[in-house]
């Protein structure tokens, strides 16, 4: 496994915001705010936001592919305008460094005053990504204000935070975390993700036991075919836990990789659903 | 106009030609003649009657008190307090048949729940009478003004009515549940998740109405909130933004609302003493007679559409848009407010004699204005600043707002997260609110229901059951209802 990017000190800069949605009904049961953070310990073949997978190193490349003039280049940073952004993603396509220039340059307190604005309406906030728990250090203070203010906080990981003392904190903080495995065999999942899923294998189970798993979710492909696979990922875990299935569909997908992936046929699905009936598990596939 | 236009009319129906030809025989004669400035405001669309009619000869909404009906029966029709659910059922179908209102037909039809679960014993024979009733409300009643009320406390009786519209799938009648601390939370989600399918229930903020209402109230026609055993007399309207567009600044603005303002005053004063002391309405109509509607519990509706186009012509920011708007939207209601409660009105002592103000929806050839404080469609921001905009103007409407959200189809397997925004607006004093899915047949126009089909139909020349697909076409026409954004 490579170096877990916990140990990235993003102290004293804003937190990497790719994306807040005020209002999301995806994140968990219920409306919640979802905060979407760039970086990721793993670089999966089939992700559909492959510029969430590092952090913009200021690199200055994406500024003149921008026929808009929402990047523009000071003091050695890209400095994005989302008021002349028109979403035409040129900008993440010219990126050699799997990030995106589109950075909400928001304050921890900035964050949290949106966050009251609209804390009537929702029940919690939810970290994604990337990889939310990379930046667990960062999160802490945050969260804390977060809860003072009566609201649940949710993680989205892949399973691959390793738990020493100073993630002990984090870890009590949060109150539910949703897995995203990717595959139980660690020989496909080293193929597919770069890395080992040694820690995901412990961490499900674990994360149940503290009453903490909320959710878990596969992709599930037409090719490589892991039916097998999400059979035994759903030993994990109990039969109560919502395992949520995700067709996978070829959207943001990085174009070489795209071979090496299929589209699940009506038929795949069937049997994935006539599975999970006849286990009588709490299940659900998502439906584009 | 004309009789031979109405007879001729292929897409007409022979009730809605009668109820056509009754109300152009009531316009042959004028006997509230409107003051000049008042026919000089009317002839700018300035002013409107919304079809009342020139001679109101009945109150344009009628809220009967039925759990009174249910004890005491009535003598004018010959019934005794129902015994059984199929007598209760029955002696609802026949005082409906005698409720009158603007449409002819009644726009109010009871806490229903609350009516019908004293007679519930076997709950599949009466889901299968429940049902039977609502079907003939449906093709009865041709008109989507007609409005039920359940709640706030979970019944059997209202968890049938919940399970029965959803198989019906009928545009009528329009359904609202009243939502307080007390009703049961798997209630609401099935509710929530009812109208996620057929576009009703609307739910109703029951705090804010019972305390207005000091006590019983009922959600009619669109959204209105009236007195039970009262009603609405007459609601008149004013469209703010033609006031704004003749108008070159602020203080020009509101010396001109004041005018208006005053002359619709008057003239409601003269249309409920018409109804009151000229067509002797309450001397006569059995409901006064048996107790189940009483005058003063009746009083005049205020109306006002087109608030967002009246900011957008007098500010430089846009309403919905920027705090500086929002801020003058506010700032004009709490004027007209101010205005409208220094006037004392008439019959209508329970409201301490003063008129309430409502948010009207709009009628179908609106095409420069938008319904009541609502942003236009093709306008809408986010969901939560929208409800947070929209709570800031729901207060001063007692007798009526809503606002309507529209959401995909994924909704419908995340239900708390609709109920999450609710209680969030009725936290913020949202008054009323309707929650519906992009993928439904049935569609809620302005307040009220349209079957698409139905309309599609009516598109082709062809006449059509219910008199309410002719304004939902036309509305579609004029503001686009079929267009608001779809939350995703």
């Amino acid at each position: 496994m490579k170096e877990h990017m916990s140990s990235i000190d993003w102290s004293g800069s804003n937190l990497p915001i790719l994306k807040m949605y005020p209002f999301s009904s995806t994140d968990g049961l219920g409306n919640r705010y979802g905060v979407y953070l760039a970086g990721c310990n793993f670089n999966c073949k089939s992700c559909h936001n492959p510029e969430s997978i590092q952090s913009c190193i200021n690199c200055g490349e994406c500024v003149s592919s921008c026929e808009f003039n929402a990047l523009t280049f000071h003091e050695g940073r890209v400095i994005y305008n989302p008021n002349n952004c028109t979403g035409c993603d040129e900008c993440i396509h010219t990126c050699n460094y799997l990030s995106s220039p589109r950075l909400f340059d928001w304050t921890d307190e900035k964050l949290l005053q949106d966050i009251q604005k609209r804390r009537d309406y929702i029940r919690g906030v939810t970290f994604s990504g990337g990889e939310a728990t990379l930046h667990y250090k960062r999160l802490v203070p945050i969260i804390k204000r977060i809860k003072e203010m009566g609201l649940e906080v949710l993680i989205d990981t892949n399973g691959s935070f390793l738990i020493d003392k100073s993630f002990q904190e984090f870890l009590d903080l949060v109150d539910g975390f949703m897995v995203d495995i990717k595959f139980y065999d660690d020989v496909m999942h080293r193929e597919y993700t770069g890395v080992s899923n040694e820690n995901v294998l412990k961490n499900i189970p674990m994360l149940q036991s503290l009453e903490k798993l909320v959710e878990v979710r596969t992709v599930l492909y037409g090719k490589p075919n892991n039916v097998a696979e999400i059979k035994k990922i759903s030993t994990l875990f109990s039969k109560d836990i919502l395992y949520k299935i995700i067709p996978y569909h070829t959207y943001g997908v990085r174009k070489n990789f795209r071979p090496l992936f299929e589209v699940p046929s009506k038929e795949v699905i069937k049997a994935v659903k006539l599975w999970m009936e006849q286990t009588e598990r709490n299940y659900t596939v998502v439906e584009f | 106009m004309t009789a031979l236009d109405i007879i001729k009319d292929p897409t007409l129906t022979i009730e809605q030609k009668v109820n056509a030809l009754a109300k152009l025989g009531e316009n042959t004669f004028e006997p509230l003649v409107r003051s000049q400035k008042l026919q000089a405001f009317y002839d700018e669309g300035i002013y409107c009657e919304l079809f009342e009619g020139n001679a109101p000869f009945k109150p344009r909404y009628i809220t009967p008190d039925y759990e009174k009906f249910m004890r005491q029966g009535s003598k004018f029709l010959g019934l005794e307090p129902p015994k059984s659910l199929a007598e209760a059922l029955n002696h609802l179908l026949i005082l409906y048949h005698h409720v009158p209102s603007i449409t002819n037909f009644p726009v109010y039809l009871g806490n229903l729940d609350t009516l019908l679960d004293p007679f519930i014993e076997d709950e599949k024979s009466a889901r299968e009478l429940i049902k039977l009733f609502l079907l003939q409300i449906d093709r009865t009643i041709t008109d989507s003004f007609c409005h039920a009320n359940v709640g706030p406390k979970a019944t059997k009786a209202g968890w049938i009515i919940l399970d029965v519209i959803k198989e019906l799938d009928n545009p009528i009648p329009n359904l609202t549940l009243k939502v307080s601390d007390e009703t049961a939370e798997d209630f609401l989600n099935e509710a929530i998740a009812t109208s996620m399918e057929v576009v009703k229930p609307a739910l109703a903020n029951d705090a804010m109405f019972r305390k207005e209402f000091k006590g019983e109230y009922a959600i009619a026609s669109c959204y209105n909130g009236l007195k039970i055993g009262g009603g609405g007399y007459t609601l008149t309207r004013l469209r703010l933004n033609r006031i704004a567009a003749k108008t070159k600044d602020l203080p020009s603005f509101y010396k001109m609302l004041d005018e208006v303002i005053e002359e619709n005053l008057i003239q409601i004063d003269r249309r409920i003493s018409f109804i009151v002391e000229e067509a002797k309405f309450f001397e006569t109509n059995f409901l006064a007679l048996e107790g189940l509607i009483e005058q003063e519990k009746f009083t005049g509706m205020f109306g006002i559409v087109g608030l967002a186009e009246c900011v957008n012509e007098l500010c430089d920011e846009r309403f919905g848009h920027s705090d500086k708007a929002d801020a003058l939207g506010v700032e004009i209601l709490e004027h007209i407010q101010k205005k409208v409660s220094q006037h004392d009105g008439k019959y209508c002592s329970f409201f301490d004699n003063k008129y309430l103000l409502h948010a009207q929806v709009g009628i179908d050839t609106d095409y420069d204005c938008t319904a009541g404080c609502r942003i236009p469609i093709g306008d809408e921001i986010e969901i939560q600043d929208h409800i947070i905009q929209a709570s800031l103007y729901h207060r001063f409407f007692p007798t009526g707002i809503g606002d309507i959200f529209v959401f995909d189809k994924t909704y419908k397997k995340n239900i708390p997260a609709l109920r999450d925004l609710l209680d969030g607006a009725f936290k913020n004093k949202m008054r009323y609110i309707t929650f519906h899915a992009s993928d439904s047949d049935l569609i809620k126009v302005t307040g009220y229901l349209v079957k698409k089909s139905e309309i599609d139909k009516l598109s082709k020349g062809e006449a059509v059951l219910r008199d309410t697909t002719v304004l939902g076409k036309g509305a579609n026409e004029g503001t686009h209802v079929f267009n608001r954004l779809v939350r995703k």
